[in-house]
């Protein structure tokens, strides 16, 4: 019910941002050749990655699922819980690989003559807007939470222990180690991953008849995505480890401030969750719906290598 | 830095080439300004569709001719030309050129041109 609750207005304003994204789109006719296949080559790995994105964590709760209710001798109860918890960012590392390929694969300069703008492409160029800043600051903050988390948990790594004047008192789930470093692990492997992304970003051929805002743009909308998969994916994973590390520790704090910020942390975790998905909905930048003037750049064919 | 390079991949005259003279004629004309920082060799390379070696190759001729200088971590820097050619010889230059294309000449034939006045006049 929660899951449906949280779903709707996501696919609402999937839909509403799909709908004025479409329609305010820039017309392929007003793009050069090239300009398009490259947009066309960028837009596809997106959707690719997306689909990715939201695939494996649903196709890998229904195969942990399956094993765990059909008997069919799959992994114990404990490492697909772990498996779960981190399966937002699994599915954001699938997105982010694609991403790469999608970039390693991007069209590049063919035929007898060719042209390049002597402009230097420097990583600050590409590296600007609030989509890094926003990758950023949540990587940073779900690595500091987990760590705390972490630390906070007991020697078995799935619950939280307080002691009491009336004797020890114990509450889990938590997430602690055992959660916690299967998701700290998968989240270092989707910043590499995007660290590549940026890479290939940057090392990618500029595109033969596009000038050079137009070629930042398009190298800044590729971070743009990156970015966005890995701050969806942190804010995903960071939610369901508040609701339930605030839970947990509201359980064995009785009152006093700390027992405040557990409940602050436990209401806020849904709506962390809902942030990640809104998150992944939200555009990024794109070719401005204006006259085009095309360089004098000779245009030449392109294809996918 | 707005401006461009064109290899021709079918020319007799080697890609190096082609990179470095006309790199050199953008720093002679002062298109590209001393202290301008030339894209690195694999960006260039990667988006001419030509081997990263051409480039690099093109770039330490560009050196050795004292019209750029590399250093690690710094890049590829413009240096202003060992003898800058002043706006009267660059007017003429241009002169020249737009006369030739008027008459039908390919700028290969062009360049054939100057090369024959240069061996003409020792």
């Amino acid at each position: 019910m929660l899951l449906v609750l949280f779903l709707v207005p996501v696919v609402l304003l999937a839909v509403v941002v799909g709908v004025v994204l479409v329609a305010t789109s820039r017309s392929a006719a007003t793009l050069t050749f090239e300009v398009a296949v490259a947009r066309r080559h960028a837009v596809t790995t997106s959707a690719v990655a997306a689909l990715l994105m939201l695939g494996t964590p649903v196709l890998l709760g229904l195969v942990l699922g399956a094993t765990m209710f059909v008997g069919l001798g799959g992994l114990p109860l404990m490492s697909s819980a772990r498996a779960l918890a981190a399966a937002p960012l699994l599915g954001t590392l699938a997105g982010l690989c694609t991403l790469l390929v999608g970039e390693l694969t991007w069209p590049r300069p063919t035929g007898s003559s060719r042209t390049a703008l002597l402009q230097d492409r420097s990583l600050r160029t590409v590296l600007e807007g609030a989509w890094v800043r926003a990758a950023a600051v949540t990587t940073v903050l779900t690595a500091a939470a987990l760590v705390t988390a972490g630390l906070l948990a007991d020697e078995s790594g799935q619950a939280i222990r307080h002691a009491r004047p009336d004797g020890a008192a114990t509450a889990g789930p938590f997430p602690g180690w055992s959660y916690a470093g299967p998701q700290l692990t998968v989240l270092a492997l989707c910043v590499l991953v995007a660290v590549l992304v940026l890479r290939a970003v940057l090392r990618r051929s500029a595109v033969v008849t596009a000038d050079a805002e137009t070629d930042t743009l398009l190298r800044r909308a590729s971070v743009g995505r990156a970015c966005r998969a890995i701050t969806a994916g942190a804010l995903v994973t960071l939610g369901p480890d508040l609701f339930l590390g605030g839970a947990a520790a509201r359980r064995v704090l009785d009152d006093g401030a700390w027992h405040t910020v557990a409940t602050v942390l436990t209401v806020a975790g849904p709506f962390v969750v809902l942030a990640g998905l809104v998150v992944l909905v939200l555009p990024v930048p794109r070719l401005p719906a204006v006259s085009y003037v095309v360089p004098t750049a000779p245009s030449v064919p392109m294809s996918s290598a | 830095m707005t401006v461009a390079v064109t290899v021709d991949m079918l020319s007799a005259t080697p890609p190096y080439e082609q990179v470095r003279s006309q790199i050199a004629g953008h720093i002679r004309t002062g298109s590209i300004r001393p202290g301008e920082r030339l894209p690195v060799v694999r960006a260039l390379a990667a988006d001419l569709g030509v081997a990263t070696n051409t480039v690099a190759r093109a770039y330490r001729e560009l050196e050795a001719g004292g019209l750029v200088t590399t250093r690690r971590r710094v890049g590829t820097i413009v240096q202003a030309p060992p003898a800058p050619a002043g706006p009267a010889l660059q007017l003429q230059a241009a002169t020249f050129v737009r006369d030739a294309r008027n008459a039908g000449l390919a700028d290969e034939e062009v360049v054939d041109l100057v090369r024959g006045a240069l061996i003409d006049l020792g």
